[in-house]
């Protein structure tokens, strides 16, 4: 199997403040990370390293065989790797329609429009005037919908109904068949035991616990979440 | 204390020894650029606190500063002088109150329409000074007065500039140190959230802008003895662009910047102008270079090398005291919904809902998302109107009051995104709280009310678990979102409203912070013996909580029932099954 994307000796933070350290791993094409641990031990720091928001201050980000540590976000996104923040971005001043055709390949949008129902509903609506829950989802399928093969997401579940949950498992688990790689960071341990193959759990910004999902119990993870 | 006396102490001792330093004319021109100085120390504190940039603060200047010259002109007696500069000086202050009240009522930014207004009005100031000699003399000015008590501009007038320059420097250091100073730094960081504490932002920001506007004023008075002749440039752009520009090199965000600024670029201007003709390109290269890499302007720059030179004193934990009671504890009240429309655009958001909830208790809204949940929430608070229908809390309308009155009626919300201060430390957040409905006027201008704590956020410290206990120096901005949701859970309960508004007070959080935060819900309601309305997807978390709960659907009441007749209802399970993490 091909790896996608890997890291190893991650290190970085806000200013003065070092927030992740030595955080390493590396995700083969159709397989998925789960990043798991309490808040403010460092998960969407990472997810910030990885897309690029955030300079590393050591380490390597290697992208498809290629080190873009000191790449830009924009860059990275051409090189194809596809990121969703923890709070949903969307245009508020474009309607969904609009939202959806920016950055995303031609016609694939329609194609979640089947799995979203809501979404096809609400084409001409502007993005600003929909509720948390649903521009969560514009969010989650722009990012389908532009076609990268690295899809790093940052607590998609966060706010959205359940059955748009399990919709969203749907697709990850759709994409990974596809031979996309996927580092999926959440709380909600029902999404992330569904979609992940490999566990990285996180406490203080290093990893505490490293292994595949099939080895680790949903208890361990508790456990880790309880450190 | 020391932090106001020890610098103003040493820009009087610098200001005295100018002139026997440098004689008399150096006196003078520091004096001018003094003058400068005490206008941009307002736009700094104006623009540096709440985020209003004024583009026309020489409305103020020129026009107390032609006043004043019809005051020498026309008037002998050095009391009634002093009597009439001062209420030109009051009236400048009670016209900037009223303009940007009037501009900011009803929004919750301060966005470039402000600073294009103020820019329409000094062009129109300008081209009003220049057509009318009658009263400004045109183009010529007004001259030929005597300076105020016959102070000579190159003798003893200078120690009364520095005089007003110093008192000038005390107040605004003396303000950026009280409450009023925080809330006004509040306003440019989170003018939502402060509203839903319960402030009249537009009253705030109509504060500020008086308070720049009077220095402006002052300094018009000044200047005209100064200058012994006010003509239209007094009252002009291009002097207000150049307040603008030595704000903002010298560092709006430092009470010393914006003097810095305009005595050392006016100055520079003074002597390198005629000599060097790329000087005008060059103080706007230094502008831009400013705006890009030091938006804090010189006075960042300086207290950086000053920080690293002068070693950070270990703060200690500051004593708090026990904050006063707020000023109206309002008992439980029923909260009744009758066909309530919502609509923004041509989206039609609620669609007649109906409802009328117990006084106590935990009501838990579910529903899909884009059910209208959080509407329901923003009507509640005057974020968004009813177009149709009634909302009583207390069988008293609250559907027509702006969200700045919600908190005083004893509504307090929680956000879906958690909004707090990101720019202050979690300590300052929960200070900005503890006084929302707490403090009275005269408060702001008292140092002790910053160490308040209300019982109640004693309480929620002494958990051990609570994400905030042990990082109340720590800046927001590096707070986890997480961690944000229980520190804005803090600030809407800190004054014990009596209809807590949560909206998905739990998303983000572990499994254990979960257990945490409805553990903190459950403790509020059982304490203040009010209601709770909760926006959850997570089942579990409805069915710990909840005494009631409501399903909207489709901006409909679909259900309004305890938990396990929710459960059991079949038009539910059809919309929505629900979930845990």
């Amino acid at each position: 199997m091909t790896e996608l994307i890997a890291f190893a000796g991650l290190a970085g933070g806000y200013g003065d403040s070092q927030v992740v350290f030595n955080l390493g791993a590396s995700v083969q094409a159709g397989q998925a990370l789960g990043v798991f641990g309490r808040n403010g031990v460092g998960k969407s720091t990472l997810a910030r390293l990885l897309q690029g928001s955030l300079q590393a201050s050591k380490g390597t980000i290697t992208l498809k065989g290629q080190n873009i540590a000191s790449t830009p976000p924009f860059q990275r996104h051409l090189l194809g790797l596809g990121y969703m923040p923890q709070t949903a971005m969307v245009f508020d001043e474009l309607t969904v329609g609009e939202n959806l055709s920016i950055g995303s390949k031609s016609g694939l949008a329609e194609a979640y429009f089947e799995i979203f129902p809501t979404l096809a509903e609400r084409l001409k609506q502007k993005a600003g005037t929909m509720s948390g829950g649903e521009r969560k989802i514009l969010s989650f399928v722009r990012l389908m919908a532009e076609d990268t093969n690295i899809i790093v997401l940052d607590e998609p579940s966060e706010g959205v109904q359940p059955e748009n949950i399990s919709r969203m498992e749907q697709c990850l688990l759709a994409r990974k068949k596809q031979g996309s790689s996927i580092i999926l960071i959440e709380q909600n341990l029902t999404l992330l035991r569904a979609v992940a193959d490999q566990l990285l759990g996180m406490d203080a910004g290093k990893p505490v616990l490293q292994s595949t999902l099939a080895q680790t119990s949903r208890a361990k993870m508790l456990e880790v979440l309880s450190i | 204390m020391a932090s106001i006396v020890i610098p103003s102490g040493l820009l009087l001792g610098t200001l005295l020894l100018i002139p026997s330093l440098f004689g008399d004319f150096t006196a003078y021109q520091i004096g001018l650029f003094l003058i400068y100085g005490i206008v941009a120390q307002g736009i700094g504190f104006l623009w540096g606190k709440t985020g209003i940039l004024p583009l026309g603060q020489t409305i103020f200047f020129g026009s107390t500063a032609y006043a004043s010259a019809h005051i020498l002109i026309n008037i002998e007696t050095l009391g009634w002088q002093l009597v009439l500069m001062l209420l030109s000086v009051l009236i400048a202050g009670a016209i900037a109150y009223v303009l940007a009240t009037m501009v900011f009522r009803g929004k919750t930014d301060s966005g470039p329409y402000f600073s294009l207004i103020t820019l329409a009005l000094v062009l129109i100031a300008e081209q009003l000074a220049s057509t009318s000699p009658n009263i400004t003399g045109g183009f010529n000015g007004l001259s030929g007065y005597e300076p105020i008590a016959q102070l000579d501009p190159f003798g003893n007038l200078y120690y009364l500039i520095v005089g007003v320059t110093v008192v000038s420097t005390m107040l605004l250091l003396a303000l950026n140190r009280l409450p009023a100073g925080l809330i006004a730094r509040a306003v440019s960081d989170n003018e939502p959230r402060l509203q839903l504490l319960g402030f009249a932002t537009h009253k705030i920001k109509g504060l500020v802008f008086a308070m720049s506007a009077m220095l402006a004023a002052t300094a018009g008075v000044l200047f005209a003895s100064h200058q012994g002749i006010v003509t239209p440039t007094s009252a002009g752009f291009a002097l207000s662009a150049q307040f603008i520009i030595w704000t903002a090199v010298g560092g709006r965000f430092h009470v010393l910047g914006p003097l810095l600024g305009s005595v050392v670029l006016a100055w520079l201007t003074a002597e390198l102008r005629d000599d060097f003709i790329y000087w005008e390109i060059s103080i706007a290269a230094i502008f831009i270079l400013v705006v890009l890499k030091s938006p804090g302007g010189l006075a960042e720059i300086i207290s950086i090398y000053f920080k690293k030179l002068v070693k950070a004193q270990v703060s200690e934990e500051p004593s708090y005291c026990a904050a006063p009671n707020v000023k109206s504890q309002q008992p439980a009240a029923t909260l009744q919904f009758d066909q309530c429309h919502l609509q923004v655009g041509v989206v039609q958001i609620l669609k007649g809902v109906t409802f009328t909830t117990p006084a106590q208790g935990v009501v838990c809204i579910i529903g899909p998302n884009g059910a209208g949940k959080t509407s329901l929430l923003n009507v509640i608070t005057g974020n968004l109107l009813a177009s149709k229908g009634t909302i009583l809390l207390a069988e008293k309308h609250i559907h027509c009051r702006p969200p700045y009155a919600a908190l005083s009626s004893g509504i307090g919300r929680k956000l879906q995104v958690p909004s707090v201060f990101f720019s202050m430390t979690v300590g300052e957040n929960l200070t900005v709280a503890t006084l929302a409905q707490r403090a009275k006027w005269y408060h702001y201008f008292s140092a002790k009310p910053l160490l308040w704590r209300s019982a109640y956020i004693s309480s929620l410290l002494a958990h051990e678990a609570l994400p905030l206990t042990h990082n109340l120096a720590k800046q927001v901005s590096e707070l986890p979102q997480g961690h944000r949701q229980f520190l804005e859970f803090a600030m809407t309960a800190a004054a014990q409203p009596r209809l807590l508004l949560l909206d998905e007070p739990c998303a983000g959080l572990s499994t254990a912070e979960t257990h945490l935060m409805t553990d903190l819900i459950r403790q509020y309601q059982t304490q203040t013996k009010g209601l709770v309305l909760l926006i959850e997807h997570d089942m579990s978390i409805v069915e710990a909580l909840s005494d009631k709960v409501l399903v909207l659907h489709q901006g409909q009441v679909l259900a309004f029932a305890s938990y396990v007749e929710v459960k059991a209802n079949k038009d539910v399970a059809a919309v929505y099954a629900g979930g845990t993490k």
